[in-house]
């Protein structure tokens, strides 16, 4: 059940009204309706694997009372460390262990040592991921004595479960859903109003832009051995075009239908295109995901490091960037893409720049040179490593490395262009020149609402809506729903 | 939450006209699928793969099996990658059959490929590529405009309908289910195509597809049912020499098993091969129209003194 499909659309309908209109009078009905909606939803994926993110949420939320509870430091962090092992452990077993075992084997017969370790036929359960970085987090704000453990069930059950940003994020805090929860939601119309301008620019950003540039995308990373290079630079940028719609769409319109439910949930991406640096870019891009990772790991291993200077920053970030990379799957690929990200940030950390760049002010119209310089050099960087991200293995990234570097880089770029491609292009302009103007707002589209009179607003709304009806793509699932 | 309704109704409203007004107007230039699953059920049905799609025309066929009685065929075949013989493509067509039907005549069109899987995957119906696809997916095969299929299945954005709605297309599917194709038919324009479908049959599907014992046995299930509803037909139709050269590659001795399988059941079998040389090939494995006209022809006339 995607987002944009047909099931969803019928399920979220039916939620909606039973939600605001038979169980408004109190907040316990609403939140009982709201975790039965969202053990529904996740049931329609993959019914077996309920028990699990029930489980793990029954055992988080009885850790989460007995951190607070104790008064015994060593007893806390044993807590603690059980709440740990049990996340992080299901992660482990799930997604990394046929991962490890392979690499472990393959490792040893390189020193001519034969390994029998077995292989489990496993099926990673939906959205673990991000469902146990919330339970983690969760741990850790109640040991650091940031948040007070809930005390009712199903708050916390549907903190884990929240269905809008359960299976793809963004990985959502404690301290902004649990006190959300913890109230009576009042219908609101201008949350509503806004939840809908953002699902249907996410829905424009998935399904038309998405969708149909992956059409190329496809075409170019299977076929980049016959291509030239300049076909495959494209697909590099396309990809990351893709990636970006894909994800960001999703994270729009998981925003807005927590809006039209009366909840507000984390930002997940502003304009990371926009940068000019790439740590500029990781303030920008997955938000969620970066800002969990600096809180519970780079920023203690920069308290660790603290006293090797420079390089223990280094050494941080690398640590940092190689579990970003980790976290997305269990792939040599996705550690060579968090490796690679980690050297971008040393020349930063040397010149002691990281945040040193100012944003391009929200009223210029177009960048200067130095900016519009520092903002494709960003891209460039991050199109390069895109390709890590996209290929399925190492062997075929180096080759499509390969033919990149080539003596056909001057030719004509060739794949099919069929009325998906033409749009993919066509729209991926459209939302580029979008973001650009609308750089200054929440989402791109945020400032149609006060800037335009109502005829024109509605037109903008109209045209958008035909344009996604008319020039959606093929459906096809959100990338980050593998992860 | 009143104002919230209302505007989300009146925004909504003008869309969802556009949106029906879309549908509304797909027809047989939409794809090659659609039409077949807008129509009524059918008493009379030509079952099979591409080849058959394009090369047996109702129109041809209707007059010299039905004579002046108002039955007619209807052609319900696809391709060899959604409608090869098995559980998927036999649910449909059940739901297709107008099963009041008494005397009905069925053309079911064999070739290699539709008794066919790929040698790497399991004999098992539960794991055939089809079942993801809209032949299992369509499950009103009967309604016009059939909005589940355009939303699950038809694969281009929807401009595309629009676009094509009055456009002149080299493929138009006829409301009897007949799939017409119209592309030169120049010697080099034919070659150029023949040498590009038998390179591809060479190289991705023969050293990959083998025979399946369980599309034979659902061809076989296939016969049987429609055997109650009427008389069933076997064809091989005519392709290429140098595709069925590479068929007879892939499954030498699938004349035997058809043949086996039509004594078995007691049903007749026109084999059109050694013929081939007589027709024009679209791409080798498909009839061109004319010539498709030609094998209705025979085919009728076979069909009739068989019934004799």
């Amino acid at each position: 059940m995607i987002f944009n499909s047909v099931a969803f659309f019928l399920f979220f309908i039916a939620f909606f009204f039973i939600y605001w209109l038979v169980f408004k009078q109190s907040v316990k009905l609403q939140n009982i309706f709201l975790l039965t909606g969202c053990y529904v939803f996740y049931a329609w994926w993959d019914w077996r694997f309920l028990a699990l993110l029930a489980g793990s949420s029954l055992l988080t939320y009885y850790l989460g009372i007995n951190i607070a509870k104790t008064q015994n430091e060593k007893k806390k962090t044993w807590l603690l460390y059980a709440g740990l092992l049990q996340g992080i452990g299901l992660l482990v077993f799930f997604k990394y262990y046929n991962f490890f075992v392979t690499s472990f084997t393959e490792a040893f017969s390189f020193l001519n040592i034969k390994l029998h370790l077995q292989t489990l036929q496993l099926i990673l359960p939906l959205g673990i991921s991000f469902y146990t970085f919330r339970s983690i987090s969760y741990l850790l704000d109640i040991k650091n004595e940031e948040i007070e453990p809930t005390t009712n069930g199903v708050v916390f059950f549907s903190y884990v479960a929240f269905f809008p940003s359960l299976v793809s994020g963004p990985i959502d805090r404690a301290k902004l859903l649990i006190p959300q929860l913890e109230k009576k939601r009042e219908f609101n119309y201008n949350l509503a109003a806004d939840g809908m301008r953002r699902i249907l620019w996410g829905m424009f950003k998935k399904v038309v832009v998405a969708d149909n540039i992956a059409i190329a995308t496809d075409q170019i990373f299977d076929g980049y051995a016959t291509m030239p290079a300049s076909s495959l630079v494209l697909g590099a940028i396309f990809y990351a075009i893709q990636l970006y719609a894909d994800f960001s769409g999703y994270s729009e319109m998981a925003m807005g239908f927590a809006n039209l439910l009366g909840f507000n949930i984390t930002k997940n991406f502003n304009y990371p295109f926009f940068a000019q640096n790439i740590a500029q870019f990781w303030q920008r891009w997955h938000i969620s995901l970066t800002s969990w990772m600096t809180e519970y790991v780079f920023t203690p291993l920069s308290f660790i490091f603290r006293r090797k200077g420079k390089t223990g920053v280094i050494l941080a970030i690398m640590i940092n960037f190689l579990l970003v990379g980790l976290w997305h799957g269990s792939n040599w690929t996705f550690i060579w893409f968090g490796f690679m990200h980690g050297l971008y940030f040393i020349p930063l950390i040397l010149k002691g720049t990281i945040n040193k760049t100012p944003d391009i002010s929200t009223i210029k119209t177009f960048p200067s040179f130095t900016e519009f310089r520092k903002i494709v050099g960003t891209f460039a960087l991050v199109a390069a490593t895109i390709i890590i991200f996209r290929c399925g293995s190492v062997t075929h990234t180096l080759q499509y490395y390969r033919h990149i570097f080539s003596a056909s880089i001057m030719s004509k770029p060739v794949f099919t262009l069929n009325m998906n491609t033409i749009a993919g292009i066509i729209f991926s302009v459209v939302l580029i020149i979008t973001e650009w103007l609308g750089r200054g707002q929440d989402y791109a589209i945020a400032g149609v609402n006060t800037r335009f009179s109502k005829p024109v607003r509605w037109t903008i709304y109209y045209t958008l809506a035909l344009i996604i009806f008319l020039f959606a793509g093929k459906e096809q699932q959100f990338i980050y729903l593998q992860f | 939450m009143k104002k919230f309704l209302l505007h989300t109704a009146i925004f909504s409203a003008p869309l969802l006209v556009v949106v029906f007004t879309v549908f509304y107007i797909a027809n047989g230039k939409t794809d090659a699928y659609y039409l077949r699953f807008t129509t009524p059920q059918q008493q009379n049905l030509i079952l099979g793969t591409s080849g058959a799609a394009q090369g047996l025309q109702p129109q041809v066929l209707d007059p010299i099996v039905f004579k002046n009685s108002r039955q007619h065929f209807f052609n319900y075949s696809f391709s060899f990658f959604d409608t090869p013989f098995g559980p998927a493509y036999l649910e449909s067509i059940k739901r297709k059959l107008d099963t009041a039907t008494k005397d009905g005549v069925f053309i079911i069109a064999v070739n290699p490929w539709s008794i066919a899987k790929k040698k790497n995957e399991l004999d098992d119906p539960a794991n055939f590529s089809e079942n993801k696809r809209f032949i299992a997916k369509t499950k009103l095969v009967n309604l016009n405009p059939n909005i589940p299929y355009l939303v699950q299945s038809y694969s281009e954005p929807y401009i595309n309908i629009i676009r094509k709605w009055k456009d002149s297309s080299d493929m138009v599917l006829h409301k009897d289910g007949w799939m017409e194709i119209d592309v030169p038919m120049d010697s080099a324009s034919v070659t150029k195509r023949r040498n590009t479908k038998q390179k591809e049959y060479l190289h991705d599907y023969l050293p990959v597809y083998g025979f399946s014992g369980e599309r034979y046995a659902s061809l076989r299930e296939l016969v049987t049912y429609l055997q109650s509803f009427g008389k069933v037909y076997l064809v091989r139709l005519p392709i290429h020499p140098v595709m069925f050269e590479i068929e007879d590659r892939m499954m030498p001795d699938f004349d035997e098993k058809i043949n086996s399988l039509a004594v078995a059941l007691k049903v007749p079998y026109l084999n059109f091969k050694k013929m081939e040389n007589h027709y024009q090939y679209v791409d080798g494995n498909h009839l061109y129209k004319t010539s498709g006209r030609q094998v209705s022809d025979t085919l009728a006339n076979w069909i009739v003194n068989n019934a004799r």
